[in-house]
């Protein structure tokens, strides 16, 4: 696997992760 | 680099504007009424203040036997009674100028728009009297502190916290960060 190709995914990552953890907060937020 | 530290100069810049300063400033006052005046006020609590009285009273020239009573205002209109009403006589050989009659209660707290003030049951020919104090001086929303209360109280539940800014804000940036894994060749 090339640097770029771990880049890329390293960058979906952190993405999906972002994207997972702002839904949680808002729906933790839901709970309150 | 460089928006990253403006910005944290500006959140820096906005915390002590942020953060109440219950610091007491001390402010004292003496104003002697006209020859005659009956009735002497203290200043007015300005807006946005809060002040506590650390000591204060009214002094006289008039040496008879006369009832003071000090009163404090409270807004719209009342003159409610402060301090024991007491009589006074100065002795002719003992006459200062400024002879302290009566005290204020100290530790009142005064909200703005408040003041107090002292009057005399007398005739016309009365001499003169002062109002002085010491007070210190916080800003209103140190009042709860003051009270020994908690700053914060509410009557229901607490609102959730609102994370729709951050839930944008990640959506935005999980959008950037896929666009940029696109252009990775």
């Amino acid at each position: 696997m090339s640097h770029h190709q771990s880049l890329k995914v390293l960058l979906v990552c952190v993405s999906r992760a972002l994207e997972m953890i702002a839904h949680g907060l808002a729906d933790y937020a839901k709970t309150l | 680099m460089r928006r990253f530290l403006i910005l944290v100069g500006a959140w820096l810049a906005a915390v002590p504007a942020s953060a109440q300063d219950c610091t007491p400033v001390p402010h004292r006052y003496l104003a002697w009424g006209a020859p005659g005046e009956r009735i002497v006020w203290g200043e007015t609590v300005p807006l946005g203040q809060v002040w506590e009285l650390e000591s204060g009273g009214a002094a006289t020239t008039d040496n008879r036997v006369l009832e003071y009573m000090a009163q404090h205002f409270v807004p719209p209109g009342w003159f409610v009674p402060h301090a024991t009403s007491g009589y006074h006589s100065n002795s002719p050989t003992s006459v200062t100028g400024s002879t302290p009659v009566i005290a204020f209660q100290r530790g009142t707290i005064l909200s703005a728009g408040e003041a107090l003030g002292v009057r005399v049951n007398s005739t016309p020919d009365f001499a003169t009297m002062a109002v002085l104090y010491k007070v210190f001086v916080y800003p209103e929303a140190c009042l709860a502190r003051l009270k020994g209360v908690a700053a914060l109280v509410s009557a229901g539940a607490p609102s959730p916290p609102d994370f729709t800014a951050l839930l944008q804000a990640a959506q935005i940036a999980a959008t950037a960060l896929t666009g940029l894994a696109a252009s990775v060749p």
